[in-house]
């Protein structure tokens, strides 16, 4: 077996497709979610993907993929908003292999790519596919490390690295952090938060994602217990002050728009 | 010719040839809004809040605000009427008072009686005397020559919603040459016409002979329809106010004479706008007072009502009359057709707010400038009142100069005429193939006989051959019924004005229409790829499918499934032209369901897809709701595979978005629907309809409707005012897959 051969033999699973999103990476985006994840977020929001069981999904090649993704391209390339492709999940690290000729494959056909990581992994992985990587969508879910390991499971010292990494090799990268009323607002975390981003010259934007409970439903599907029944998605205000913090330090911060649409200039 | 000095000559001079005086004269706009005025001009908002308030007060009595039960309507039977005469820029009402409605029986007596009860009206007797004593109506004419067979068909609803008991419409005069040319000159070319046809008086010639001697009077009486409002329409306009004045009446006189399902407009914004910048080139009128003369003729449009039975609600939600216009496309020579007055139009849902009419249609092309694709995106998310097709797919078969009739149905602007055919419903068909030929609710033996396939389970190739048989069967029966439906609308409902305004001699279509296409091919898909076990009851009957495992749905961008549908719209157009119809018309095809999804869906038992007897379709050529599970582009690129080829009478696509799923920002927002729009035509698809709404402020608007007067949501090909839906519409239209992504 050559590499081309055993590069098409690697096949990925993949829990879904979404052939439209405007909210995981700039313009149009064609999503594919991995299967399988190292973390265990207690508010996962697609736990469904978590665990890689049989059942839950399926597994493609990377031709198999493109060939969905090519059906996508015009709407990336037709138009002034552009697009790609997001690697999502689950966690697409988890499937370093795939990933990375998925990567190589839609970078051949000058797909823009975004991936979507908590980046839980190696610097050396990073490195590997980052050539390949547009922009990398940085899902940070806390600066203390010990409320880090109470969310997920996971230490944090080896992802705040691995940010650190990425601004050094010049990679662009949002970073996207959810904001839980009571739990990851607190104002301290963020001014610490938004002190270790000030020094990156290569975070793009901030995305304050306000917590939701879409994903309760997941979870009570798989008969497993939620953490967080009671906490409510913040209000406007609430995601108002965390912004405001970021902004005191310059940071490139975006929540979206909550006005009405008055003009189209 | 006074004024045409002031414009650049061409074959228009010599020949009825509008499209030849647009072209030479229009000026493309590249710009973007903001020379638009802020606002409408102070006449204008009187004009408007009084015709809000009588539109108020029509919702408050039941949906009809006044009917005049006693004089058949004619261009010239009621004199002026006025909203507020000090004030209006455009004048002119269907009757002497706005929004009182009319009566039409030469379409049919019945519908007209029916309607005018509906409402607590009486119908003159002395009317009902001479259409039931002394003058034989459409409606009458067809049924006496519908065969038992025909009527079987009709009444189990095979084939429905066919223009048999009322005004066809669809058809659409070329009402700007009122304005270019005056009455007289269009007069002198019928009357030229007339004297060169043959001698030889064959069926044919003696009809077209009455046709046009036809056409002549109702242009007379165009001119005196016109005279009473002080305007004398015999010479070509002199200005804007005249132009849009003049296209207005030749629209009106059209609108008096017949109340077909759609009467739709031509494309009027380059027309129009080579008048206005004249204008105000000119110094005659400034800004707003140009946008003005449009708000005043939108208005107008809003006015416009017909009277409706119920059974035509039912079909026809919302009470719409399509007054249906094309705004922008790319001209012959490459230039793009956006100008000022392109965006003066779509201005007005922004002066006087979102409404279903005019049902405002953008030919969309790649090539449209960017400013002009993002305004119409800000609108469609601000107003979901605006509906997309692709020029690039009608350019090639209809040139620069073509209109929409009703929702999707393209016709080059005064030379092309439609005989409009509703639509069959597929779903039924396929359970009648099943049944051998039995009606699946009434087990009445409607088709041929055949050996009803009950399992133990259905085999996809055994089903889809007799499928095949079936469909050969219907479209003999379609095809045949419409031919008797259009002979006798010429014969008893011949639309005189709006033929005038047209070219004596045209190409004609007979549009068919499917409905239920993504249930037949979800369906077949499900035999195919899972198990399906057919249920029969005592009587022999299959009323129900057990489904086992899962199979490919159509709105997937699945090929396995897709190509299931489109081998069923070329299969059926293949099979419909093998019929010969009335007047040598050229068979075409829509996707296409109105609201009529609904009343497809009661009629219809359960079918192979998993779908339950009773419920509803989903419009058009849309995916069956929900079953479009991954995502927007899957679902725009599986409807895209439809060849407009083989539906050319096109294939209606509604799509709703909740706004947070287009982006975070507004700015984002616009872009990344103008990117839909591209990506969606770039993969040949032909319509869409767009609407960026919560379900919850549908859901609010069911609950308050008085908060939501001006709530516009677009349906199927047209746009309805949501609270003049009924409950069940309303429920229905909630259901439908909002695409959202968290």
């Amino acid at each position: 077996m050559n590499a081309s051969e055993h590069a098409s033999s690697i096949k990925g699973r993949i829990h879904s497709f979404e052939s439209f999103s405007a909210l995981d990476g700039p313009g149009i985006r064609y999503v594919i979610f991995f299967s399988g994840c190292q973390m265990r977020c207690i508010f996962c929001h697609n736990v469904d993907m978590r665990e890689s069981i049989p059942g839950t999904y399926n597994e493609y090649s990377v031709a198999e993929v493109i060939k969905r993704v090519e059906r996508a391209k015009p709407f990336f390339t037709c138009s002034r908003s552009g697009g790609g492709i997001t690697l999502s999940g689950g966690e697409p690290f988890f499937q370093f292999e795939f990933m990375l000729n998925l990567l190589k494959e839609c970078k051949r056909l000058k797909i823009h790519t975004v991936v979507d990581t908590n980046l839980y992994t190696s610097p050396m992985d990073i490195g590997t596919v980052s050539k390949w990587v547009d922009l990398f969508l940085v899902g940070l879910k806390h600066i203390d490390n010990q409320k880090h390991m109470e969310l997920t499971g996971k230490d944090n010292t080896a992802i705040l690295k691995n940010i650190s990494f990425i601004d050094s090799i010049k990679k662009p990268f949002w970073l996207r952090y959810v904001v839980i009323p009571g739990i990851t607002d607190n104002e301290k975390d963020i001014r610490q938060l938004a002190t270790f981003l000030s020094d990156f010259n290569h975070l793009e934007q901030v995305e304050l994602l306000p917590y939701h409970c879409l994903g309760l439903k997941k979870w009570e599907a798989l008969g497993k217990p939620y953490a967080l029944p009671d906490v409510k998605p913040p209000t406007a205000e609430e995601m108002s002050l965390v912004k405001e913090v970021f902004q005191a330090f310059d940071l490139p911060v975006d929540v979206g728009d909550v006005e009405v649409l008055e003009t189209y200039l | 010719m006074e004024h045409t000095k002031r414009f650049v000559d061409g074959n228009w001079k010599k020949e009825i040839d509008v499209r030849d005086f647009v072209i030479m004269n229009y000026m493309p706009y590249d710009g973007d809004a903001s020379f638009l005025t802020s606002g409408s001009a102070k006449d204008t908002e009187k004009v408007w809040s009084r015709v809000k308030n009588l539109i108020h007060e029509e919702m408050q009595k039941g949906g009809v605000l006044d009917v005049d039960v006693d004089i058949p309507s004619s261009i010239t039977s009621f004199g002026p009427g006025y909203v507020d005469k000090e004030h209006e820029k455009i004048v002119g009402l269907q009757t002497d008072a706005p929004l009182k409605r009319s009566i039409k029986p030469q379409g049919g007596i019945r519908m007209v009686e029916q309607a005018t009860e509906m409402y607590g009206y009486k119908l003159n007797p002395e009317v009902k005397k001479v259409f039931t004593t002394y003058r034989k109506t459409h409606n009458d004419a067809v049924f006496q020559v519908y065969t038992p067979l025909i009527r079987k068909l009709r009444s189990h609803g095979l084939i429905t919603g066919l223009p048999d008991a009322y005004g066809r419409g669809r058809i659409i005069g070329d009402y700007r040459r009122v304005a270019l040319y005056g009455v007289d000159r269009l007069i002198e070319d019928k009357e030229e016409f007339l004297s060169k046809m043959p001698f030889t008086m064959t069926e044919e010639n003696i009809r077209l002979r009455e046709e046009i001697a036809d056409q002549i009077l109702s242009l007379k009486d165009l001119k005196v329809m016109a005279d009473g409002y002080g305007y004398d329409i015999s010479k070509p306009a002199q200005n804007a106010q005249e132009a849009i004045q003049w296209t207005y009446f030749g629209y009106l006189g059209s609108i008096k004479e017949q109340d077909g399902a759609a009467m739709s407009l031509p494309g009027v914004d380059a027309f129009f706008d080579i008048f206005l910048e004249q204008d105000i080139a000119a110094g005659l009128l400034d800004e707003e007072s140009a946008q003005a003369l449009i708000d005043d003729f939108v208005i107008k449009l809003r006015l416009i009502r017909h009277l409706r039975a119920e059974e035509y609600n039912q079909l026809f939600a919302g009470d719409p009359v399509w007054a249906t216009t094309v705004l922008a496309g790319i001209s012959d020579d490459g230039r793009h057709m956006v100008t000022r007055t392109s965006y003066r139009l779509l201005h007005t849902l922004e002066n006087l707010g979102p409404a279903p009419e005019p049902n405002l249609t953008i030919l969309w092309s790649s090539d449209l400038p960017e400013n002009f694709k993002r305004y119409a995106a800000y609108l469609s998310i601000k107003t979901s009142s605006i509906q997309y097709e692709s020029d690039e797919l009608m350019r090639p078969l209809f040139g620069d100069d073509y209109c929409i009739s009703c929702c999707v149905s393209a016709m080059k602007t005064g030379k092309g005429m439609q005989f409009f055919g509703a639509r069959c419903n597929l779903a039924k068909l396929l359970l009648l193939t099943i049944n051998g030929g039995r009606d699946e609710m009434s087990g009445e033996q409607l088709g041929p006989k055949k050996e009803p396939l009950k399992g133990p389970v259905l085999e996809y190739d055994e089903v889809r051959e007799q499928l095949s048989l079936y469909i050969g069967w219907l479209a003999e029966c379609y095809v045949n019924t419409m031919n008797i439906i259009h002979y006798m609308h010429d014969k008893y409902n011949y639309e005189r004005l709006q033929m005038a305004l047209h070219d004596s001699e045209l190409i004609r279509y007979m549009a068919f229409g499917l409905a239920g296409l993504s249930i037949v091919a979800d369906s077949l898909s499900a035999i195919r790829y899972a198990k399906v076990t057919p249920k029969t009851d005592e009587h022999g009957l299959v009323v129900e499918y057990e489904v086992e495992g899962d199979f490919p749905k159509y709105g997937n961008d699945d090929d396995r499934v897709d190509e299931i549908a489109v081998g069923l719209v070329k299969e059926f157009i293949e099979n419909l032209r093998k019929h010969p119809t009335y007047r040598k018309a050229m068979h075409t095809l829509s996707i296409l369901t109105i609201t009529s999804n609904i009343v497809y869906g009661k009629h219809t038992g359960s079918t192979p897809d998993g779908r339950k007897a009773g419920e509803p379709f989903a419009p058009g050529a849309n995916p069956m709701h929900g079953r479009d599970s991954h995502g927007v582009i899957a679902s725009l690129n599986s409807i895209a595979k439809l060849p407009y080829e083989y539906c050319r009478d096109g294939i209606s696509n509604t799509f709703t978005i909740i706004p947070s799923t287009l982006g975070k920002e507004h700015k984002n927002k616009i872009d990344i629907l103008v990117g839909l729009l591209d990506g969606y035509f770039y993969h040949q698809a032909h319509h869409i309809n767009v609407n960026v709404l919560q379900k919850e402020s549908l859901e609010d608007a069911m609950a308050y409707p008085e908060k939501y007067p001006q709530l516009t949501i677009r349906v199927s090909g047209y746009a309805v005012n949501f609270a003049r839906l009924t409950t069940e519409q309303q429920r229905e239209i909630i259901a439908r897959t909002f695409h959202e992504r968290i």
